[in-house]
């Protein structure tokens, strides 16, 4: 084969369109080699280096903003901390929404600013508006606590340690040592130990001892404080030398705390053990943490059922790799065990994001590879072996590219990005498809210069090929523009489908004339399935379906009826509930989460009973592994429990279980059904015990507080939570499939007031703020300092404390007494009465309106269906108090009366397909500009976008045939077909025009363009349905691969027909109007 | 204020003896654990009282938390975290945790576990 230099190629470049001229360049340049060797080497790197995640990282800036005022009851604290502090951020830029919590003595505002807000810059402008406001708030309000919400505090690692034997102090000791070590492998950042107790100096007050020797807590504390002071006192210099001086006495021991002198009585002194019992061990239970291990647990376990046990959480620096993050930190762990974990603590993986985003990555890069193959087999069958291989060659170089361009841009690898390179594949593989075609059409003719029979083939099809994939382009970049936690979330798509496509541009301009060039022959074996061009059958069949189509008016007529009839009988498909809309399906995951909420007022005891019923349960199903309790408080949070609000939860009447699954892969059911499964049980154990069970699975999406939410607006917040028990029990509760309906109103239960007569205490000295104080210590416990040991790892506090049997009830407070400054013992019950009341209730707030919440989950449908039944009814039937809701769904509330806002996945959803909805909107408009520029002519682009709305024809009937949700996802693939259909009715245009140029007439053009294209198209086509079939089994993406595998058959096989006949129509029209005009 | 009552612990319905305590197994068996061993068996009265005391030697402490062992209707001890009040002579006073209805297991607990079986025998 003759080989020419580039300078010796035809075309100085004046006479070539850029797709020629960059052939030209490449086709015969050693460049070429050199490019397919980067991209080839850059996405080895990227692949290798690039950060994996599960989902794409959303960023989501937010605090809670924690303001104490002692004493203030919810009502106060809601005019004189909540409002003030809403008004104050009010005015602050990129917030999204104000939550308030107004409770006893304590308000709590979380702000959620805007999604993709920069973290640092939100953060420092709240503290700075705080800050700057500070004198805003009432006098007795302590300084306001700022806790920034943040993802990236999110561990993506938690390591259980279990031990029957050894206490949970015992384990937090080891935990800690433990963690010291994990926290210095690079690459993590926060990192805690959670549940176990801490060491402290147990004071034990024995109050009839206290009583006996005349002795009141304020001495005790008095005395304490005095005595653990160390304080650099300064030096002696002399001789030279300097010598520091520390004054003072610390306490380093329970000893040194028993043998403190607290008074004296009768001349002598009075220790501290001779009032109280003191001891050097665990602090108060308050809180409880176990592990249990279900029957899919492989490896070794304890004797019981469920075990105290410690977790340790680490999190990742931000745009680190969570695979490499979470290797290094388990090898560490694996060499720590030995030196530092007695064996008898069992040491479990409980989470590992890193495991589970590198086990999502390299799932979908074996699906990715399954549809290279497919795509590759297809092209064989179509092109022959060797116009595949060139096409072959350069997937793989297209993919590398765009991901090694999304390293450089910052993206992870996610399971999103993986879904849009397949998505992509049966795209990005047309452009080279096209010019080797044309390559080797160019080839059939007899010629001697074959490079110059190359270039002339890329650059005749440059242009179209330019415009098609700049379609796709257009009909994919509009989704940047999705609003919320869903645009980042679906970023990827938008970015990487892009990216492929311009890279494939490059690489069908470059490369693949390169590789024509050398490889593809004309005669022999070689161009095989390239032999195409000659009429098959099934040119013939087309052939004479659209000449009898053309000929008679009749046929037409009725192939028109029958599409339209089919649109309009497709579109009602909807209207009869034959296809179902949802935000998104749930994801078979590995674990989810069980919340109980016991009545306000329960104690921790009886939260742990019920914990352990739910235990039980779980243990019964054969899939679980492992379970971790946490009572008193949620477990380690997760980016789900993150935006729900779930680490707020604490008390002894919550309390959490994350339950951990067989791997997905070894198991058959998926966690949906599994979830299922348990939810009878767990609601019987729930109607038993009175404990509110929610069942959480790990959303798909973006998270949300819950998937129903009701939000209850109006005038009366009582009222609102009288109308919210009517909703939960006369609506939420009878509609179908609706599951963990629960609302924000708490439970009644008693509060003891105690109220000091202020006239007798002043008449014997006492403050009412001594009463407070000394009950403070009486009943919660106070600390009063640390002991000071060098070598321990958390602070020993010498806690205070009334035996729990000494403070059972209001009858005990008798016990307390306070001495006068007279030296005179004074009872409580001298100067204070005790009332009893029903504790206030909480007051929320969102965005400055008081709300009140009702939540609900669905078991296995849509929530757009539940929604609309309980809008249905609400809409026709008052509550049965007989207020009437008036509903909203996208606006705000008026608060004169009394509202519902529809909020939680419903909204979500909503926002997600008007953005989408938008998006493709603006796409179409997008295309149909570069369209009218490209054929100057209003009227033709009207014809090529005419195969968008043909696409409706697949995708609905192929979401009623398949039992899926038209979802968020099939919303993509409605817009990625806008472009393919486009693309290939445009290559069916641009050929009628280049026939009718060569001087065919109407009907020949029409037909012999439909003939000529109809192999290329089917192959697009078909490269699309095999490149995406292996997403049709995701449960999140299955709706895009539906979408594009009957909406691209159903368009495909329409347009085929449709397109070049109303081409037809429209020239003869033309015509018509044209030979009237002259005539 | 007065509650309605002590809730007294007395009635031994049986006393189970069971020969020595199996050794546990090397590895332990997928589903439930094999400890049996020698345990009491005692009732309480349901009642109404919120007060309950229990014999000291019911009272058990697994991994520093403090509990005793519940009889489950399918003959198994399990654990109850209890939070204990002032202790006597020979009881102590549960003030959380317990409800008045359970029956409780007591004996040489050492070695019994959360979820190990006991073979109740009637006296």
């Amino acid at each position: 084969m003759a080989r020419h230099k580039t300078s010796d190629v035809p075309g100085n470049g004046n006479d070539l369109n850029l797709a020629g001229r960059t052939a030209r360049y490449f086709i015969n340049s050693k460049l070429t080699l050199l490019i397919m060797l980067f991209a080839f080497l850059a996405g080895v790197f990227a692949f290798l280096v690039t950060p994996r995640e599960e989902n794409p990282r959303i960023i989501v800036p937010a605090a809670n903003i924690f303001v104490q005022k002692p004493g203030a009851s919810p009502e106060e604290i809601q005019q004189l901390i909540l409002k003030p502090l809403e008004a104050i951020l009010q005015g602050l830029a990129g917030i999204d929404h104000t939550f308030g919590l107004a409770m006893n003595s304590q308000g709590v505002v979380s702000v959620q600013f805007r999604v993709g807000q920069d973290k640092e810059d939100s953060l420092v402008k709240l503290y700075d508006r705080i800050m700057s406001n500070i004198d805003r708030m009432p006098p007795g309000t302590l300084q306001p606590l700022i806790k920034p919400a943040d993802v990236d505090d999110v561990p993506i690692l938690t390591i259980s340690l279990s031990c029957a034997a050894a206490d949970d102090c015992h384990l937090r000791r080891v935990a800690n040592t433990v963690l010291e070590h994990l926290r210095r492998v690079e690459g993590t950042s926060l990192s805690y130990v959670h549940g176990g107790r801490r060491r402290a100096i147990n004071v034990s007050l024995d109050l009839e001892r206290m009583h006996a020797y005349n002795v009141s807590l304020a001495d005790i504390r008095r005395v304490v404080d005095a005595t653990n002071v160390e304080i650099p006192s300064g030096a002696f210099v002399g001789g030279n030398r300097v010598a520091t001086v520390q004054a003072g006495g610390l306490l380093k021991t329970a000893s040194d705390v028993g043998n403190l002198v607290v008074a004296l009585a009768a001349h002598r002194p009075v220790y501290l053990k001779q009032v109280a019992m003191i001891t050097d061990g665990p602090e108060d239970i308050e809180r409880a943490h176990r592990i249990g291990y279900g029957p899919a647990h492989a490896g070794p376990r304890p004797a019981d059922f469920e075990v105290p046990a410690v977790t340790l959480a680490l999190a990742k620096r931000a745009g680190t790799n969570a695979v490499t993050v979470a290797e290094n930190v388990l090898a560490e762990l694996e060499r720590l065990k030995p030196l530092l974990i007695p064996p008898e603590v069992h040491v479990n993986i409980t989470r590992n994001d890193g495991a589970k985003a590198n086990d999502a990555v390299n799932t979908l890069m074996e699906h990715l590879a399954i549809a290279i193959g497919t795509v590759v087999v297809l092209l064989v069958i179509f092109l022959g072996w060797r116009a595949a291989s060139i096409v072959t060659i350069t997937i793989p170089l297209i993919l590398f590219i765009t991901l090694a361009v999304g390293l450089i841009a910052g993206q992870s690898i996610n399971r999103i990005t993986l879904f849009a390179l397949i998505l992509s594949l049966g795209l990005l593989v047309d452009d080279s498809i096209v010019v080797i075609e044309n390559i080797f059409r160019h080839y059939t003719r007899e010629s001697a210069d074959r490079l110059r029979q190359a270039v002339e083939a890329v650059n005749e099809i440059g242009k179209p090929t330019n415009l098609a994939t700049l379609t796709v382009i257009l009909a994919f970049l509009p989704m940047f523009w999705v609003t919320g936690m869903m645009g980042p979330y679906m970023a990827p798509i938008p970015f990487n489908v892009p990216v492929a496509m311009i890279t494939s541009l490059i690489i069908a301009y470059t490369v693949a004339p390169w590789a024509a060039y050398r490889f593809l022959h004309v005669h022999g074996q070689e161009g095989e399935g390239l032999e195409h061009h000659g009429p098959g059958w099934l040119e013939r069949g087309y052939g004479a379906l659209l000449r009898r189509l053309l000929d008679s008016s009749l046929a037409r007529r009725g192939f028109f009826l029958g599409v339209i009839v089919l649109m309009l009988a497709v579109l009602t498909m909807p209207v009869f509930d034959m296809v179902l809309f949802k935000m998104l399906p749930k994801n078979n995951t590995n674990t989810f989460n069980v919340t109980l909420d016991m009545p306000e007022g329960t104690t921790l005891e009886e939260t742990d009973r019920v914990s352990r019923l739910a235990g039980d349960v779980l243990r019964q199903h054969p899939q679980v592994e492992t379970y971790e309790t946490s009572v008193g408080e949620s477990g380690v949070i997760d980016f789900n429990g993150l935006l729900r609000g779930a680490g707020l939860k604490s008390g002894s009447h919550v309390a959490e279980i994350r339950v951990n699954l067989r791997n997905k892969h070894e198991r058959r059911d998926s966690s949906i059904d599994i979830v299922l499964d348990l939810r009878p049980p767990l609601a019987e154990l729930a109607k038993l015990t009175g404990a509110s069970i929610k069942l959480v699975e790990d959303p798909p999406g973006p998270p949300v507080r819950a998937t129903l939410l009701a939000e209850l607006y109006g005038p009366d917040y009582r009222e609102l939570r009288k109308i919210a028990s009517e909703l939960r029990t006369a609506v939420f509760k009878k509609t179908e499939d609706v599951v963990d309906v629960d609302d924000s109103v708490t439970d009644d239960y008693t509060e003891y007031h105690i109220v000091v007569n202020r006239e007798k205490a002043m008449l014997v000295g006492i403050t009412p703020s001594q009463v407070a104080e000394t009950l403070r210590a009486f009943l919660a416990g106070v600390d009063a300092g640390m002991v000071h040991l060098e070598f321990e790892k958390e602070p020993v506090p010498i806690r205070f404390r009334v035996p729990a049997g000494d403070r059972t009830g209001p009858s005990d407070l008798s016990k307390v007494f306070f001495i006068s400054p007279q030296g005179r013992r004074v009872p409580l019950i001298d100067i204070a009465r005790v009332d009893s009341h029903v504790t206030p209730k909480p007051i929320l707030h969102k965005d400055q309106y008081p709300v009140v919440y009702v939540t609900g989950e669905l078991a296995r449908t849509s929530q757009v269906y539940a929604v609309l039944k309980m809008w249905n009814y609400l809409s026709d039937n008052p509550l049965p108090s007989g207020v009437k809701l008036q509903q909203y769904f996208l606006t705000d509330p008026e608060t004169t009366g009394y509202g519902l806002r529809w909020d939680g996945e419903m909204r979500l959803t909503l926002d997600v397909f008007r953005d989408l909805g938008s998006a493709f909107a603006v796409a179409i408009i997008l295309i149909y500009l570069v369209l009218v520029g490209y054929y100057r002519s209003f009227a033709i682009p009207l014809i090529v976008m005419g195969a968008i709305p043909l696409t409706v024809v697949g995708v609905l009937p192929g979401h009623a045939v398949m039992g899926q949700y038209f979802t968020a996802t099939s919303m993509i693939g409605v817009i990625a077909l806008a472009g393919i259909v486009v693309r290939n009715s445009l290559l069916l245009i641009d050929f009628i025009l280049e026939y009718r140029r060569a001087g065919h007439g109407l009907d020949e053009a029409v037909l012999q363009a439909g003939i000529t294209r109809l192999r290329p198209i089917l192959l697009t086509a078909f490269a699309i349905i095999l490149g995406t079939f292996i997403m049709i089994f995701d449960p999140v993406f299955g709706g895009l691969a539906v979408s594009l595998i009957y909406g691209t058959f159903a368009s495909t096989v329409l347009t085929l027909l449709v397109i070049p006949l109303i081409y037809f129509l429209y020239e003869k029209r033309r015509d018509v109007a044209a030979s009237a005009t002259s005539d | 204020m007065k509650l309605s009552g002590l809730f007294n612990v007395a009635l031994f319905l049986s006393v189970v003896w069971l020969p020595a305590c199996q050794k546990k197994p090397e590895v332990p068996p997928p589903s439930l654990p094999k400890v049996e061993r020698p345990v009491h068996v005692l009732n309480f009265k349901t009642g109404t009282t919120l007060t309950i005391r229990i014999p000291r030697q019911t009272l058990v402490e697994r991994g520093g938390v403090p509990g005793v062992f519940v009889l489950s209707q399918d003959g198994r001890a399990r654990f109850r975290m209890v939070r204990t009040g002032r202790f006597l002579a020979s009881q102590v006073e549960i003030m959380s945790g317990l409800l008045g209805n359970e029956t409780l297991v007591r004996g040489d607990l050492t070695a019994v576990h959360d979820g190990s079986p006991v073979t109740v025998i009637k006296k």
